[in-house]
């Protein structure tokens, strides 16, 4: 016998959001999440928003790189040759 | 063959050295200072690189790195400097600025008129713990786990600051969008 998928309420679909965007959910509870949004366009709205702003605020705050004087300062201190990447 | 030296040398190389700027980002937001990002992000890939035989392969060196990196800068850095005001997380509604919004622009796109400085700048103003949260999660790319374990607090504490931080974030951004005319503030 299997049991019934678990159903979540609106809040509770808001207060997971954010680990659902992080994939941060157990496999039930993001089903679970995920059920309730394809049935709840306001609910799908608020991920909609949440999910772009995240998405910007990586990109804005990745934006910075280490200067190229410091990396080669760590380099030849370290005695290293290699170029690191933009991570 | 390789001698140990050259293989330590090539490993580190291989793997740590790909996230100097992560490094560099999360140094540069924790310390407020771009002159001590530069001496914390230096001193975090010395400590490394010294300490690299203590480094499980296969482990999130990532994650090990800002280790290091936490540990040099409460240690060594955090009294060093007084940082400008914070934002009380406390004082800001727990929810999304999307019910402001969602009449004029529900998908957010005033966002994109705001330029990187003005979101650093209030990613500054958070209270350290929210901010760390944040820098680690949206900067660094670390799991709610892998917070927890470098701030030595719990999984559910990381979680909470982490939503916390970003709502307040938001609505600082959104503030600052308000003020520089990219959106209209509606009355709820």
């Amino acid at each position: 016998m299997t049991s019934e998928p678990r159903v979540i309420d609106c809040q509770e679909a808001a207060r997971r959001l954010h680990e659902l965007i992080d994939g941060e959910l157990t496999p039930e509870v993001e089903g679970a999440v995920q059920r309730h949004l394809e049935d709840c366009a306001p609910c799908m709205a608020v991920y909609e928003f949440e999910e772009a702003f995240l998405r910007f605020v990586k990109l804005k705050a990745k934006g910075q790189t280490a200067p190229g004087d410091l990396k080669k300062r760590i380099l030849g201190s370290l005695g290293l040759t290699s170029n690191s990447d933009n991570t | 063959m390789a001698s140990a030296p050259d293989d330590k040398k090539e490993t580190f190389e291989k793997e740590a050295l790909p996230y100097l700027d992560t490094v560099y980002r999360v140094a540069l937001r924790l310390s407020g200072d771009s002159t001590q990002a530069d001496d914390l992000t230096q001193e975090t890939m010395f400590k490394a690189y010294r300490a690299w035989h203590q480094y499980k392969q296969g482990t999130n060196v990532r994650a090990w790195l800002l280790t290091i990196l936490r540990h040099t800068f409460i240690n060594e850095y955090r009294r060093e400097k007084q940082r400008g005001p914070t934002v009380d997380v406390a004082e800001f509604e727990q929810f999304t600025v999307f019910h402001d919004i969602q009449e004029v622009d529900p998908a957010g796109r005033f966002f994109d008129q705001i330029v990187d400085d003005e979101v650093i700048r209030a990613i500054d103003q958070l209270p350290p713990e929210f901010r760390e949260c944040l820098v680690l999660s949206d900067i660094a790319d670390l799991s709610y786990a892998e917070i927890a374990d470098i701030m030595k607090v719990p999984v559910g504490t990381v979680k909470s600051r982490l939503f916390r931080a970003r709502q307040a974030l938001q609505r600082v951004l959104y503030d600052y969008a308000v003020e520089a005319g990219y959106i209209k503030r509606s009355v709820r």
